[in-house]
């Protein structure tokens, strides 16, 4: 029986003054660095007639402004189609980066020098919080009282005239109370949903790998697969979502599509 | 852990099973529902996501 090596928190390596470096971040300048190297790799051999890596970047790039434009509209698809590809790509490259061969088996001083980047809790809370920040912040831009309004509905309470549209209009306000809640658990679902699947596929494998040494050859591989294949699910199901929920805030604060929602109701 | 990987199990099922009555019907759009099949089993996955994730947590960290 071999122990297990595995650790929910990232362990830190050195601090740079007050900041303490983890082998997590460590993994995460590793993916830009490998985004950063095919991105230029590729890109400087551009042209009409495309190479085949092209093509792959293509496709992938046209199935995905696909998904961009249904959520936002073929206007602003383009604004923000780099945000949630460059999302993708990169928890993409960090989940599948465990096929590198010997990286992650670097050691300095008793731990592991590079970890994925998205089987560190911090990790994919960072980039929920980053999404749900950024979405409240560019609909406060678009429309602040439109915004606030939907978690805030006041007026409807002095608009009121009888007794029944008060109470709707309080109802109105808890359902605004139970959206500030939701927001919250946004980012929590957000990122649990990404860091459970990586760091569930890693433990897996050192179970797997830990129960007996002659395991440690044939034996893990349909798990590896699995994993690469639930690491690419769900770095798209991860920018899929963060799309709905970015269009669905900004839709939301658009005061233009609220007075549609209300001649509708009416 | 077990119990929250009761629901998924239910969903997962049945969003499967849909989608094959679906692809059943209609073979040519096979390639269009099964991304989103398994985009909506991904979805399903969630909540036993949350239970292990708490499960790990009470197991490495508390």
């Amino acid at each position: 029986m071999i122990m297990l090596d595995v650790s929910l928190p990232a362990s830190q390596l050195f601090s740079i003054g007050p900041i303490p470096i983890t082998d997590a971040m460590l993994g995460a300048v590793l993916t830009t660095l490998i985004l950063v190297f095919v991105g230029v790799a590729s890109a400087r051999r551009f042209a009409i007639i495309p190479t085949r890596i092209q093509v792959l970047f293509e496709m992938g790039a046209n199935y995905f402004l696909e998904q961009v434009e249904q959520a936002f509209g073929p206007e602003k698809a383009r604004t923000f189609f780099p945000v949630f590809f460059t999302l993708m790509l990169f928890i993409l490259v960090a989940n599948e980066s465990t096929m590198l061969p010997f990286v992650y088996e670097i050691v300095y001083n008793g731990a592991d020098v590079f970890r994925q980047p998205t089987s560190d809790f911090s990790g994919p809370i960072a980039f929920s919080l980053t999404l749900v920040v950024v979405s409240h912040i560019m609909a406060f831009y678009i429309s602040p009282i439109t915004h606030l309004k939907n978690f805030f509905p006041v007026g409807a309470v002095f608009a009121s005239r009888s007794v029944s549209d008060f109470f709707l209009a309080c109802i109105g306000m808890m359902i605004g109370l139970l959206n500030i809640v939701g927001e919250f658990a946004k980012v929590i679902s957000l990122a649990a949903r990404l860091f459970g699947n990586v760091f569930a596929g890693n433990l897996m494998v050192a179970v797997i790998m830990g129960i007996a040494v002659w395991m440690q050859w044939i034996v893990p591989i349909p798990f590896l697969a699995l994993g690469v294949f639930s690491g690419l699910i769900q770095a798209f199901v991860f920018s899929l979502l963060s799309i709905q929920f970015l269009a669905g805030t900004i839709e939301g604060a658009t005061p233009q599509s609220q007075e549609e929602t209300a001649q509708a109701v009416a | 852990m077990g119990l929250g990987a009761i629901g998924p199990g239910v969903g997962e099922g049945y969003v499967g099973g849909k989608a094959l009555e679906a692809i059943g019907r209609n073979p040519s759009i096979a390639n269009k529902i099964i991304p989103n099949m398994i985009v909506a089993m991904a979805i399903t996955e969630s909540t036993a996501i949350y239970s292990l994730v708490i499960a790990l947590i009470i197991l490495f960290v508390v």
